[in-house]
């Protein structure tokens, strides 16, 4: 058919997934975007969101060009006026080199929002990198609310993963166990291979509270009480060492689990020229350990013992210990998972090999988030199922150069930084500077540890994606100075000083790995009305700032040769093809830590404080945390507030979402729209029905602060359902934007609004990652 | 002669909808009309619930109780059974005898608006709009352009859970072909013996 229609070859980074697109162009106009057939990701296939993209390029409502504010901030109108791109920048630049002089660089905020959408898991990097320049330790993410428990800070300390995230072999899994994650949705081109799996009789185990479309397509679905996922995981381990299904050699060999813990301060017993020791039981002596010891040690797992008159106990035995109590019968109290279920599926886990595990942000959007993904992921360390092919593994990194800049930043960013002002030992440990969102708004409003008085934001939600969005908003509005960009006027830009139209991610350049071609993705059409892509602007922003040599003269396609260098490749090179240069990644490699070090002579291990697995971690002891994943109740919850319960008797839960959202994302698109018009709390029918709720009525929730008295109030219509237990509702999160083309009005941001978002107090923190207990809070709901 | 027909596993539908954009983008419907839409239906009390997903669309029937019903004669099967419907003939008032008729109620008639943005519509999307008729009655013919260039209609291409799968069920080495016939795949409402092209397998029990 030639019509004139240009294929262009592509890939959509509305998620993490990229997946291989065919855009049809005619005449400088997108026609269609279509799954890629050759794309080994997508094979074709194309999820709501990517095919939406002419809807997302020429929606009228779209930012047009850069503006400032005339009227002062707290007038409901802005009074926005048109400016220029360069008065725009100028005006920021001049900002941020009067705010970094008067406070220092750390009182200027960073401020990026979710890695998709708009291309921010590729232009991260030069942001970054301009945040490191300009010397400000405060560079804000969403980790807080989305990946904290799956790749960022826990998990290095008792896995060594890196950041890493999982990444499961689906066609050598014999079980798949999901915890707090729609797979199916959420990463669409994973659905054929999961459904696949189970289609050759793997089994799928779905942990969520409630029926999730992943869910309702799993073979066992352990629908549990919110936020007890850390108790059912306790019972699992429970029953895998009362019927000794664990994987003893795997422990003795790979784990810390045979070194001694002393009894008295509960650190590991060191001696013998060794920083660790086990307890040979073959020759009833201690042995030392480097970690490792010689074949013929034979370690005891169990028991206690007394080594020159210090007690101690293998961490093992300490885990079991810690297990020991938690009983199936006593998590079906906890998690209202029935005991003999919970039993059937701790011997069907433990049995089954190879078993994955996978999860994500259902998890740890709670006060133990923690220590449930701790206590998870050593499921697969104690059956075996750790670093095996379909088991546990985790991706492998495609390198291109890192050009983040880290080396530009001051030497003292960690000290300095909010993320250990705040007492986050781990994540200090960690050097991670993604901040919890509550500790910026915090800064702004107590100025402590240190005044934030300026930011600049790109495609974030930062006033509706926060927990406590009251507090949020009022801390932008204290800021001196505010700047916001997007593709859409976000609730933040009420705020703002000077609000940035950004280009879509179709209209922006990048170079990436979309498998199984290494490519330059070119804009599919040029950027709508005066918008920039955020890439365009971080560069545009850094020359005027100074930093134009370590910006590459401010030209992208110089950096992204120097990003390519390791595959030996230019831009120019893979722009030459239509869809890049073809790339065979490196296969995952498995158990590399049982590989000889050249050096020592002895395993590379794992790169955790002792060098191997930790079940027990010394490390979190020292930084003043429980070396081990104790059951604690979530906060807020039933059982640990019940006195916010009295009032507010009802559990709000939040969470996942259906394949055409994008978190906050796209409810101006129409067709999307048209699949769900409208935020609707879910209701049991049964307590629907104590209540006198009807379907479509119009509800009103509300919820506590910490003392009890009302934190906000949101509006919602019913939906009646038993997808829900009848002691919990669910309320998506995301909805603010309006959808002319529908008829449909913005939603708001605070009270009365539909962001749920607005119902929580965030002080309720886990201790460790600073994620906010928002799986099991208290609200009420009434009818208006 | 061939005869196209679609079978949809409903143990693999997650009711995502890619389908229905699909659609949307390969067809330009006006805004609410859908050719493709998801039904979603629980059966039982939590924790004891189940959850299915099935799309519906126009099933291509040999027997076609909407032509039948149709007076004046706008709607006929063309090769390959795929039911049309001539849009310069389709002109019935506010009465639409064939969208009462169908058993699956997946005719659609234009009633929205002409266009989701009437300021800016592209050069394309105002041909594609415009070629659909406010007041006409339209649905699915298994993207009939597409199949005739060879493709597969474009929800088939897009469904990410690889629910559907197109084919000719007259030629028996198909995979679609096997798999009406291997299964207990279903047209809904067998009982009504209308001959549909569409069918219904459910390849495993969800819990």
């Amino acid at each position: 058919m030639n019509d004139g229609t240009e294929k262009i070859f592509s890939y959509c980074i509305h998620c993490a997934a990229l997946c291989g697109v065919v855009a049809h162009v005619k005449d400088g106009y997108l026609v269609k975007v279509e799954g890629d057939p050759e794309a080994s990701n997508n094979g074709g296939t194309l999820c709501p969101k990517g095919l939406s993209a002419k809807q997302e390029i020429y929606h009228p409502e779209r930012l047009k060009h850069p503006m400032r504010r005339t009227r002062p901030k707290g007038n409901a109108d802005p009074g926005w006026v048109r400016i220029s791109w360069d008065e725009a920048l100028d005006t920021i630049a001049e900002k941020m080199k009067e705010i970094k002089e008067r406070y220092g660089p750390e009182a200027f905020f960073f401020q990026k929002g979710s890695t998709d959408g708009s291309s921010g898991a590729e232009w991260y990097r030069f942001f970054n990198r301009l945040g490191s320049l300009y010397g400000s330790p405060n560079f804000g993410g969403t980790g807080h609310i989305c990946c904290y428990s799956r790749s960022c800070p826990g998990l290095p300390l008792h896995l060594g993963n890196k950041g890493l995230h999982p990444a499961i072999d689906y066609e050598k899994t014999n079980l798949i166990l999901l915890v707090g994650y729609n797979i199916l949705h959420t990463k669409p081109p994973l659905a054929r291979k999961i459904l696949d799996a189970q289609r050759r009789g793997a089994k799928l185990i779905v942990v969520d509270p409630l029926l999730s479309p992943t869910a309702a397509k799993a073979d066992i679905w352990l629908a549990l009480r919110p936020g007890t996922d850390l108790a059912l995981f306790l019972a699992l381990h429970h029953v895998i060492i009362q019927e000794r299904l664990y994987d003893a050699d795997f422990l003795t060999s790979w784990t810390n689990a045979p070194f001694l813990v002393r009894e008295d301060n509960g650190q590991f017993l060191d001696g013998g020229g060794a920083p660790y020791r086990v307890w040979d039981s073959k020759r009833g002596e201690p042995y030392p350990a480097d970690p490792w010891f010689p074949s013929d040690v034979q370690p005891a797992l169990t028991g206690s013992y007394t080594v020159n008159g210090i007690r101690c106990k293998p961490a093992w035995q300490l885990f079991a210990e810690m297990v020991e109590p938690c009983s199936p019968e006593w998590a079906q109290e906890v998690t209202w998972v029935a005991a003999e279920e919970i039993r059937s599926v701790a011997r069907l886990y433990a049995t089954t090999k190879p078993a994955s595990t996978d999860w994500y942000n259902g998890l740890h959007r709670s006060s133990n988030g923690y220590y449930t993904a701790v206590a998870l992921t050593l499921l697969s360390v104690v059956t075996g199922n750790w670093d095996v092919p379909g088991g546990l593994s985790f991706e492998s990194d495609v390198s291109f150069r890192d050009v983040k800049g880290s080396e530009f930043l001051p030497r003292d960013w960690v000290e300095k930084s909010l993320v250990t002002a705040a007492g986050f030992k781990v994540r200090a440990h960690n050097k991670e500077y993604v901040g919890p969102m509550n500790l910026v708004a915090d800064a702004i409003l107590t100025e402590r540890p240190y005044p934030i008085r300026g930011m600049l934001s790109l495609a974030s939600g930062l006033a509706t994606s926060n927990p406590n969005s009251k507090r949020m908003m009022e801390a932008l509005s204290q800021l001196e100075f505010l700047a916001v960009g997007d593709m859409w006027e976000i609730p933040a830009m009420a705020m703002a000083d000077i609000v940035l139209p950004c280009a879509t991610a179709w209209e922006s350049e990048f170079v990436n790995f979309n498998p199984p071609y290494l490519m330059y993705r070119q804009p599919i059409v040029k950027p709508q009305h005066e918008s920039w892509p955020d890439l365009k602007i971080v560069f545009e922003l850094a020359k005027r700032l100074g930093y134009a040599k370590q910006f590459w003269d401010g030209s992208p396609q110089k950096a992204f040769d120097q990003m390519l260098e390791p595959f030996k490749l230019t831009v120019a090179e893979l722009a030459a093809l239509p869809k890049g240069v073809r790339f065979e990644p490196p296969q995952p490699r498995h158990k590399i830590y049982a590989a000889i070090d050249q050096k020592t002579g002895k395993p590379k291990g794992f790169a955790t404080p002792t060098g191997r697995l930790e079940i027990y971690s010394e490390k979190l002891k020292s930084l003043g945390y429980d070396p081990l994943p104790y059951w604690r109740e979530p906060e807020p919850g039933p059982v640990s507030t019940p006195e916010l319960f009295r009032e507010f008797p009802l559990i709000l839960s939040s969470g996942f979402k259906p394949m055409y959202w994008l978190h906050g994302q796209m409810r101006a698109v129409p067709w999307l729209r048209e699949c769900q018009e409208e935020p609707l709390i879910w209701i049991n029918r049964r307590t629907a029905s104590k209540l006198d709720i009807h379907e479509g009525e119009q509800l009103l929730v509300e919820t506590p602060k910490r003392d009890g008295t009302v934190q906000g109030f949101i509006r919602l219509k019913a939906l009646l359902t038993e997808s829900v237990p009848p002691e919990v509702v669910y309320i998506p999160y995301g909805w603010w934007q309006s959808c002319e083309s529908l008829g449909l009005k913005g939603h708001g941001t605070l009270d009365g609004s539909a962001n749920v978002n607005n119902l929580y107090d965030d002080s309720f923190t886990d201790p460790l990652s600073g994620t906010i207990g928002m799986a099991s809070y208290p609200c009420r709901v009434r009818k208006e | 002669m061939s005869r196209y027909g679609l079978a949809i596993d409903l143990g693999r539908c997650t009711g995502c909808f890619a389908c229905a954009i699909a659609c949307k983008s390969e067809n330009s419907t006006l805004p609410g009309t859908f050719w493709i839409r998801i039904e979603e239906k629980e059966q039982g009390a939590y924790p004891h619930v189940a959850k299915t997903f099935t799309p519906m669309l126009c099933a291509q029937c040999g027997e076609m109780p909407c032509a039948e019903a149709c007076p004046l004669g706008a709607i006929s099967i063309a090769e390959g059974g795929v039911v049309l419907i001539d849009d310069e003939l389709c002109s019935c008032g506010d009465v639409k005898p064939c969208v009462a008729a169908c058993p699956f109620g997946v005719l659609a008639v234009n009633k929205g608006k002409d266009a989701y943005f009437h300021e800016y519509l592209t050069p394309h999307e105002r041909d594609a709009y415009e070629s659909h008729r406010h007041g006409a009655v339209e649905k699915c013919h298994f993207c009939h352009p597409r199949i005739t260039a060879g493709l597969q209609p474009a929800c088939v291409q897009a469904c990410p859970s690889k629910a559907m799968v197109f084919g000719d069920l007259h030629e028996r080495e198909s995979e679609l072909a096997q798999l009406v016939s291997s299964t207990e795949a279903k047209p809904l409402r067998e009982d009504l013996k209308v001959d549909p092209s569409v069918f219904y397998v459910k390849t495993r029990t969800a819990a």
